[in-house]
């Protein structure tokens, strides 16, 4: 799941930045109009953001970022400012390719002129937000009474990452008191997301330490708040990727808290009263009850768990972009954690489903145990021609940069690649496809709560779950270093109740 | 002169990859029972005829004679044609003819049949090239006649056939076509300007995004744009941001999709048009944040083709032409080439193209 999650997180990191954006122009004496100054003076002033800044100096001199987490993050922040974060490239070379009807690039003081204008913003956004992840951090690591004033008595145990070496280790700290509107949840188990590893290592740039991930939450309501009419005490209940959100813009009307610009994440990121917000790799959670979800009675806890992450992320674009018909052919590129599950759910509505994969290495697997019909390896040239123009809908799971080319002749005309995965570059997108086979390419964040809610009854029913390796709270940092490597079939659970000790 | 059918024609043919067009006589099949064979009165000149005629796709085969964007009058129809008669406006777009029994046939989306068959440049089914509309006649399967509303003036008609027709399907099948929605077009050439005027025809608000200030008075008060954009100016793309539901991208040079994305609003639709022939970069995060999408569209069915030139008979939308006789052809392919024309070059055939009797 890095693919989704790499994305939810950097929405995250835009919520940071538009929380404290009010503290920051007040504090840095910054003067957007000024060209050249903004970074110099802020490196100074700002040691903590030194890899932010060389990002942005990287941008400046149009040499590729660093790392595509950077510009994103700097696209992000650029949201929250002026609501145009598209206009960053995603790391690529020539970050201002200005649109040009005759080919020919911008002449160089327009180019500067862009530039100059995104820098301004992104240094304005960058700048909150670090000071944000400064001043958190320290409030973090000096625990009082009057900090903690807006928190909760309650004590939670966590398993947490205090800096980039990844290393999770258990420590003491509180949840927020369970309020009016708030499930306070008992963890059973907890699956492990490929944004977990990211977000602990700090591969984005913007971790602020110390984070407890966990967003594949199963576990007993301990206590509802006295408006809480969703759930009671006893029930079993899920809580997946986002925590929070407006509860009042079009979208959260929607039902698309996903969508939401204030919509906060349910670890490394900041609730709506300021405090920080820590995953399910603890003891218990405390929640608004809009982000709860019910679980559903025949789904197991532990298998069912990572269904709250890649279950909604493969269904949520399945129902929007209408890829359920029965019968239709469906293509799942990757068979990771998102494939195995898109793979299931395709079954389930009906679908002919084919895994795409560059090794026949998961080909029985695919077959045999997940119910595909048919396995496609793409570099056998001979497969690959036969399967031109077969498919109806594909998903696209790899995150790896890769080539849509071969991807998109699969497709029938009419239809519709959804790209889940984020690479790190721009993909190639031919033109010649799309125009000649009214093709379309589209994408997809994770998915509203009632849609989530929708998509377990939907799992419920189908007795889908993910295929899972059960692990103990202390074989989290080994289950990390095999993640890295992929070496996972499909998805690490952590039995929280049974191995959360205090340390 | 090549013999193969038994009706002569005359046209215009380039001999080679040089691009150049001169006279060429040649012959046409004999009015098929289900055929109709009409005079040719007006050709526009579509970019695609200066690729096609320079080889720049790879796929010209010579003698090559362009034009799909064909109006003229019938002169004869076969036995079984019911849709059309003697002396009656038709016209002719990009296609000839398809098999008629797959699926993208079944549903009226000949454009996408593997297996149609274009205006010019393509192997018929008697194994001849099939000639396009620089020439005196065309002969074609009445399935593939497109009738033109009497009100439209012919010659300003004609690149409606195929300019007119990969406009409105896309903002058709997209539905980009209710009133009050926000449309962005990119590009203000042949495509873009029939754009335009459809896109205003169907109710919505329409944006002209270009590199240039240039054309802005022209896209206002000529064409009837409620804005204009440039989009080097970073202070109007700033305030533009998120503003429009979909953009119809006519522009076929690489150019930036991530700015156009930007331009979209949540679940916003980025239609290609134009094609160019290198991949363009593809920013993944819109589309998982937002959802937007980047879709194609090449030309439209003939049902839908039909329906969008009723559409242009009822609002009086034509392209904005430079009618040319057939000698200056050259010299229009010259000026085609540096985008110097507002906006379609329209070769008046019946008027200007004669047989050169040396040949």
């Amino acid at each position: 799941m890095a693919s989704f999650c790499r994305s939810a997180l950097m929405a995250g990191s835009r919520n940071l930045v538009s929380r404290s954006r009010t503290v920051t122009q007040k504090t840095l004496n910054l003067k957007p109009t000024t060209t050249s100054s903004p970074f110099a003076s802020m490196s100074q002033s700002i040691p903590r953001a030194s890899r932010v800044l060389s990002a942005l100096g990287s941008v400046e001199t149009m040499i590729p970022l660093h790392s595509a987490v950077a510009s994103a993050r700097l696209r992000s922040s650029i949201a929250a400012d002026s609501s145009c974060w598209s206009l960053l490239s995603q790391g690529l070379a020539t970050p201002f390719t200005i649109l040009s009807e005759t080919g020919a690039p911008a002449p160089e003081e327009l180019k500067d002129s862009l530039l100059e204008y995104h820098k301004i913003d992104a240094a304005k956004s960058l700048s909150n937000l670090f000071l944000q992840a400064e001043k958190t951090t320290k409030e973090d690591e000096k625990i009082t009474p009057e900090r903690c004033r807006n928190r909760a008595s309650e004590q939670s145990l966590w398993l947490g990452a205090r800096d980039k070496s990844g290393v999770l280790s258990p420590f003491h700290f509180s949840r927020r008191d369970n309020g009016e509107n708030d499930v306070t949840v008992k963890i059973l188990f907890c699956g492990v997301c490929h944004t977990d590893l990211h977000t602990i290592k700090n591969d984005w740039g913007y971790t602020y330490y110390p984070v407890v991930p966990g967003h594949e939450i199963v576990g007993i309501a301990t206590k509802v708040g006295k408006n809480v009419t969703k759930f009671k005490e006893g029930d079993r209940v899920g809580v997946g990727v986002i925590a929070g959100s407006c509860q009042s813009c079009e979208s959260c009307d929607q039902d698309l808290e996903n969508y939401c610009p204030q919509m906060s994440f349910t670890y490394n990121a900041i609730a709506s009263d300021g405090t920080k917000n820590y995953g399910g790799y603890s003891e218990n959670i405390v929640v608004d009850q809009r982000f709860v979800l019910r679980f559903p009675e025949n789904l197991p806890s532990d298998s069912g768990a990572p269904l709250l992450c890649a279950g909604i992320t493969v269904y949520s674009p399945m129902k929007y972009y209408g890829m359920t018909e029965a019968g239709k052919h469906l293509g799942v590129a990757g068979l990771g954690g998102l494939g195995h599950v898109a793979v299931k759910i395709g079954k389930a509505f009906g679908l002919k489903v084919t895994v795409i994969s560059s090794s026949s290495k998961k080909e029985e697997e695919a077959i045999n145990h997940l119910g595909a019909d048919s396995f496609l390896v793409t570099t056998d040239p001979q497969k690959m021609k036969a399967a031109i123009g077969t498919m109806d809908y594909i998903i696209d799971t790899i995150s790896a940069v890769h080539a849509l080319y071969p991807l998109l002749g699969l497709l029938k005309v009419n239809g519709k690649l959804i790209a889940l995965g984020l690479p790190e570059k721009p993909l190639e997108l031919p033109m010649f496809p799309l125009v000649l086979g009214r093709k379309m390419v589209g994408g997809s964040d994770v998915g509203g709560l009632k849609e989530t809610q929708e998509m377990l009854d939907f799992c419920a029913k189908h007795n889908i779950t993910a295929d899972i390796e059960l692990i103990k709270m202390d074989e989290i940092n080994s289950a990390m270093e095999r993640l890295a490597k992929s070496d996972v079939r499909y998805r690490f659970v952590i039995d929280v109740a049974n191995s959360l000790s205090p340390p | 002169m090549e013999k193969v059918h038994q009706k002569e024609a005359f046209g215009l043919a380039a001999k080679d990859n040089s691009g150049v067009l001169s006279p060429f006589r040649f012959t046409r099949r004999e009015t098929g029972e289900k055929d109709v064979r009409f005079k040719v009165l007006f050709c526009g000149i579509c970019h695609s005829d200066l690729h096609m005629v320079k080889n720049e796709w790879g796929m010209s085969t010579y003698p090559l004679v362009p034009g799909h964007e064909i109006v003229g009058v019938v002169t004869e129809v076969g036995a079984k044609v019911t849709k059309f008669k003697t002396g009656e406006k038709v016209g002719v777009g990009c296609l000839v003819s398809s098999c008629g029994s797959c699926d993208s046939c079944t549903e009226g989306m000949e454009n996408y049949c593997p297996k149609s068959i274009q205006t010019y440049g393509f192997k018929y089914y008697d194994d001849t090239i099939t000639y396009g509309g620089y020439s005196d006649h065309m002969v074609c399967d009445e399935g593939f006649i497109i009738r033109i509303p009497d009100n439209l003036p012919l010659d300003a008609a004609a690149p409606l056939l195929c300019a007119g027709i990969t406009v409105y399907s896309p903002m058709k099948y997209h539905g980009l076509d209710k009133p009050g929605m926000h449309i962005g077009v990119v590009g203000l050439g042949g495509l873009g300007h029939v754009g335009v005027k459809f896109a205003k025809a169907m109710g919505t608000k329409v944006t002209v995004i270009s590199t240039s200030e240039r054309k802005r008075d022209e896209a206002i008060n000529r064409l009837g744009a409620d804005a204009f954009l440039v989009s080097r100016d970073p202070k109007q793309i700033k305030d533009a941001m998120g503003t429009m539901d979909g953009i119809i991208d006519t522009v076929s040079a690489t150019h930036s999709l991530l700015l156009l994305l930007g331009l979209l609003k949540h679940k916003g639709k980025l239609v290609m048009v134009g094609a160019p022939e290198k991949p363009l970069e593809l920013p993944v995060m819109p589309l998982i944040f937002e959802r937007k999408m980047v879709m194609g569209s090449m030309i439209g069915g003939i049902k839908e083709t039909q329906e969008m030139i009723d559409m242009a008979g009822k609002h009086n939308i034509t392209a904005d032409i430079e009618l040319i006789s057939a000698d200056y052809v050259n010299t229009a392919m010259e000026r085609l080439e540096k985008a110097d024309v507002r906006y379609r070059f329209v070769i008046d055939v019946a008027n200007t193209l004669k047989p050169n009797p040396n040949l």
